[in-house]
């Protein structure tokens, strides 16, 4: 599976794709995270709506997009189109990617902001108010972006998802009759996505209050409780019951809503586990800035009143969903249309950078200047070649991705921003390379299976901050607490109190923090508790890379897999004006181009260039690129010549 | 494709090149090119998100200050303005605009209409409170057909807006076009989407230029509804959007390309014959 928009040989890679991945599908389908070596090649997701064009004009339509190199396109299946398509559009889609050997990757969940009535969920669903969804104060969640306003549905109203079972299968149905005809499924990825699980929250809610609440899921969450706080065994039961109260309310509904967005991706990834329709499955999630809930009113008042929309606002949707691991789709039925050239060519390498993975629309991307295509060309085929991953040095592990305690999420963006991602539940949790510090939510129930799993993480060499059990209000699980008892007993901690008190454990490799988190479950500033962030960021040797003398530059690193020491930075201007800044780092570093290439640097690009201090100018809407790395013996004697100089200029 | 509201393809169509930021003015507090505003919204009186109509990013709600009393305090709506280098500030209720919105959702997945309803009660607020109007994103074509002649028009009629992709006096370039149908019923616009021509040869919509009542013939019977054409080059078409943003005459624009015999109409009978001569006569007027 590689390539797409960064390959110059179609055909060959064409066999060596299909070798490769004939060899995976032989074994199983291979479902969860996609494989290590595949992960760039997933960069960039080159769409095509096949509802906008006619059955004759497929093949003709994709051979355009071979003649880019683009090797793999993707599609998204609306719902509604599925079901009442008499021309077979999605068969005929996908036998014509194969014809003109072609991969093909189907995001089969629905997605807001694809250009399709209701961005494809089914009218008669809406119809019915049960169906619908619910925020945390009882009023129906509406999508405001093209390509209409209509209400969300509810993914736990039993008639949704019995309607959306159907259409998976019928999804299924489609691909085995291909799969058939064609003798392969290599061909072919689905990607399954979060779908509405991102947008469940009207505007002016707090990110805590996400979620859907209707009244479809209040049996569900019930039962959802039951299982999750079993007795224990012994004694009266009391141990999980306590947990069901009031006040975990917030943090069991999170769960939950975690607990059900993962149930409805297992069930369709049973759809495509069948033996007829089998076929490679991979998890993303996905994430629309332009229908996030925070920017609600932002798109509809500006389609609204004719406006230009806002490049920063946007752009702050890209970062929420950087944090979140999400992959940015840019569609252009919504205000990103209205962006200039210059403006959607800045958006996309932003998404590109901030998460990894950007879908833009195939009309979009090629409507861009020739230079910028090439330079994106470059930078994906860069990426993947060398190996490099966004860099994540703290995760924060939370009961979702929008349950952060405020406060200590505020601390740790402000601290550490860049290298900062959220994960909902420890076991939606992969290792990552770069990866310090994991710091468990103050506002966590913490079970015995949770703190096994975090002092597992801790003997891999990483620090692992987890609350402490507290007084008046119980957070830990009976067992939980017994072990936690032994795990100290005998063991003669550092005890420190700044702002928070807390112990530090050596654990093998790595170092444990139990944390007092009663002052979390308070109203209030907490001014204190930015020494305890430090101080732990510290511990795990989270140090910022470089500081930059105007905040309105944003920093994005990536390091290699291949090479740790080989480190990319990304300086990020989203204003409208030209910045200059002093990027300043703690020791000498060398400063590279990436290359254009692909490959070395070529005779036009700039020689490296050694120092400390860097003086550099961004323009507006601009990206700056470079390569970071240990200056050798005689970089180093070169740049302290020039750093005895003063700033070194970087061009 | 069936698609009966193509939002996007209306948009690449119908607006193509035209620039963005200028769609809202106040009467009498506005400049001609129409007064750049920032649109805030409040919820009991505290200002909750907000909309430059320049682009510049609405930052106040991130803060940790709320900004409160927009209802009363004239300085605290002319201190944003200035911070946000609009000429004027308009304050939205939420809860009328939620209210509105959920109106709005219940005309089904015509987003245009869902907009068109929305600026039309939007205006009703603003106007009780600054006895303004709003303008909202037009399109010469669309006042024409849902406006103007409005009351000439039968009930029920489709508009084909056909552009041709090629330089008009290119020989060379590849046939390429876009096209979309509006179909309008009782005035509004009712569907928005690309004709299907797939049983019209293509050598017909190659040479529009002599085929124009053959192309509109065919969707006369294909969509079963009077059906009244245009068809333009892009460059011009591109014009004519430019000459329509400067408060200039698009028709009379059109009528040029018309007579030179690089735009065409369907149906070329009677009364388009009138219409254009009348746009010919005002082109004839405007000059003197």
């Amino acid at each position: 599976m590689n390539g797409e928009f960064s390959r110059f040989n179609p055909l060959d890679l064409k066999d060596a794709n299909r070798a490769t991945k004939s060899n995976a599908t032989q074994t199983s389908s291979y479902t969860g995270k996609l494989k290590e070596k595949d992960r760039f090649s997933q960069a960039f997701n080159v769409l095509v709506n096949y509802w906008e064009l006619k059955p004759t004009q497929y093949e003709a339509r994709l051979q355009e997009l071979i003649l880019k190199d683009v090797r793999v396109v993707s599609v998204f299946v609306p719902w509604a189109h599925l079901e009442t398509d008499i021309y077979h559009s999605l068969k005929k889609f996908v036998r014509a990617a194969w014809t003109v050997r072609m991969n093909v990757r189907l995001f089969v969940m629905p997605e807001l902001g694809v250009n399709y009535p209701n961005a494809g969920f089914p009218k008669d669903l809406m119809a019915n108010i049960s169906n619908l969804a619910v925020d945390r104060l009882g009023r129906v969640i509406y999508n405001h972006a093209a390509p209409n306003i209509f209400p969300l549905p509810s993914f736990s109203s039993p008639e949704v998802l019995k309607r959306f079972g159907n259409y998976l299968i019928k999804v299924g149905s489609v691909l085995g009759e291909i799969f058939s005809e064609c003798g392969s499924s290599d061909f072919c990825e689905v990607v399954v996505s979060n779908s509405l699980f991102n947008y469940y929250r009207s505007h002016g809610l707090q990110l805590g209050e996400h979620g859907d609440y209707s009244a479809a899921h209040v049996m569900a969450f019930r039962d959802f409780l039951d299982r999750e706080y079993r007795p224990s065994g012994q004694g009266t039961g009391q141990d999980g019951e306590q947990f069901k109260m009031q006040l975990y309310e917030g943090y069991n509904r999170h769960r939950f809503f975690t607990h059900i967005e993962k149930l409805l991706r297992e069930k369709t990834d049973m759809v495509f586990a069948r033996k007829n329709s089998s076929c490679n499955v991979r998890h993303v999630d996905l994430f629309n800035p332009e229908c996030d809930p925070d920017a609600a009113y932002q798109g509809l008042l500006t389609e609204l009143f004719d406006f230009k929309p806002s490049v920063e606002r946007y752009y702050r949707g890209i970062i929420a969903g950087g944090y979140r691991g999400e992959s940015i789709y840019l569609g252009n039925s919504g205000i990103f249309r209205r962006f200039s050239d210059q403006e959607r060519s800045f958006l996309m390498l932003a998404a590109l950078i901030h998460s990894g993975e950007v879908g833009v629309m195939a009309e979009e991307l090629f409507r861009l200047s020739a230079n910028f295509q090439r330079k994106l060309r470059s930078l994906v085929t860069f990426l993947e070649e060398r190996r490099f991953v966004p860099q994540t040095r703290v995760t924060y592990v939370s009961a979702s991705k929008f349950s952060m305690e405020s406060r200590s999420f505020k601390m740790f963006a402000g601290m550490a921003p860049g290298v900062l991602s959220v994960v909902p539940g420890l076991d939606s949790h992969t290792r990552k390379f770069s990866e310090r510090l994991v710091f468990m939510d103050p506002k966590s129930v913490i079970r015995l299976v949770e703190l096994a799993q975090l002092l597992a993480l801790a003997q891999t060499g990483k620090v692992v901050a987890i609350p402490m059990p507290m007084q008046g209000v119980a957070n830990y699980g009976a067992d939980a607490a017994a072990y936690f008892e032994k795990f100290r007993k005998g063991r003669n901690p550092l005890r420190l109190n700044i702002g928070v008190s807390y112990e530090v454990y050596d654990y093998h490799l790595g170092q444990i923090v139990f944390y007092d988190p009663q002052a979390f479950w308070t109203e209030g500033e907490m001014p204190e508790s930015s020494r305890f962030f430090a101080a732990l960021l510290g511990l795990a040797e989270v140090r910022s890379l470089c500081s930059v003398s105007d905040s309105r530059l944003h920093v994005a690193s990536y390091v290699s897999e291949e090479d740790p020491s080989q480190r990319l930075l990304f300086l990020i201007n989203p204003t409208s004006d030209d910045l200059e800044a002093k990027l300043a780092f703690s020791d000498m570093v060398t400063l590279a181009a990436i290359p254009q290439s692909g490959g070395s640097a070529s005779d036009g690009e700039a020689a490296p260039i050694t120092g400390k201090i860097f003086e550099l100018a961004v323009p507006h809407y601009g990206v700056l690129s470079m390569q970071l790395s240990e200056p050798s013996q005689s970089e180093l004697a070169t740049g302290r010549s020039k750093a005895d100089d003063g700033v070194v200029q970087w061009t | 494709m069936d698609l009966k509201h193509d939002w996007k393809a209306l948009n690449e169509v119908l607006f193509h090149g035209t620039s963005w930021g200028t769609g809202l003015s106040v009467s009498g507090t506005a400049s001609a090119s129409g007064g750049s505003s920032l649109v805030l919204l409040e919820d009991d009186d505290v200002v909750i998100d907000g909309v430059a109509s320049n682009g510049r990013a609405f930052t106040e709600c991130y803060n940790d200050k709320a900004i409160t009393g927009v209802s009363s305090s004239k300085d605290i709506l002319d201190g944003l303005a200035r911070k946000y280098g609009t000429e004027q500030t308009i304050v939205l209720s939420k809860k009328v605009l939620d209210q509105c919105v959920i109106e709005a959702s219940t005309l089904g997945t015509n987003y245009f209409q869902q907009l068109q309803s929305l600026r039309s009660k939007v205006l009703d607020q603003i106007g009780r409170k600054k006895g303004g109007l709003i303008v909202s994103r037009r399109n010469f074509l669309l006042d024409l057909f849902g406006m103007k002649l409005k009351r000439v028009l039968p009930r029920r009629f489709n508009v084909l807006l056909f552009i041709d992709q090629r330089a008009p006096t290119s020989q060379t370039e590849a046939f390429a076009f876009r096209s979309i149908l509006l179909s309008y019923s009782g005035g509004q616009l009712d569907q928005f989407f690309e004709p299907d021509f797939s049983s019209l040869h293509e050598n017909r919509l190659k040479n529009w230029h002599q085929e124009s009542d053959a192309i509109g013939q065919y969707l006369n019977s294909r969509y079963i509804l009077p059906c009244y054409g245009i068809f333009m080059h892009k460059e011009e078409w591109e014009r004519c959007l430019e000459v329509a943003s400067s408060k200039g005459r698009p028709w009379g624009q059109f009528v040029r390309y018309y007579d030179e015999g690089s735009a065409a109409v369907y149906p070329n009978r009677i009364i388009t014959k009138i219409m254009l001569g009348i746009q010919r006569l005002m082109v004839y007027f405007g000059r003197l």
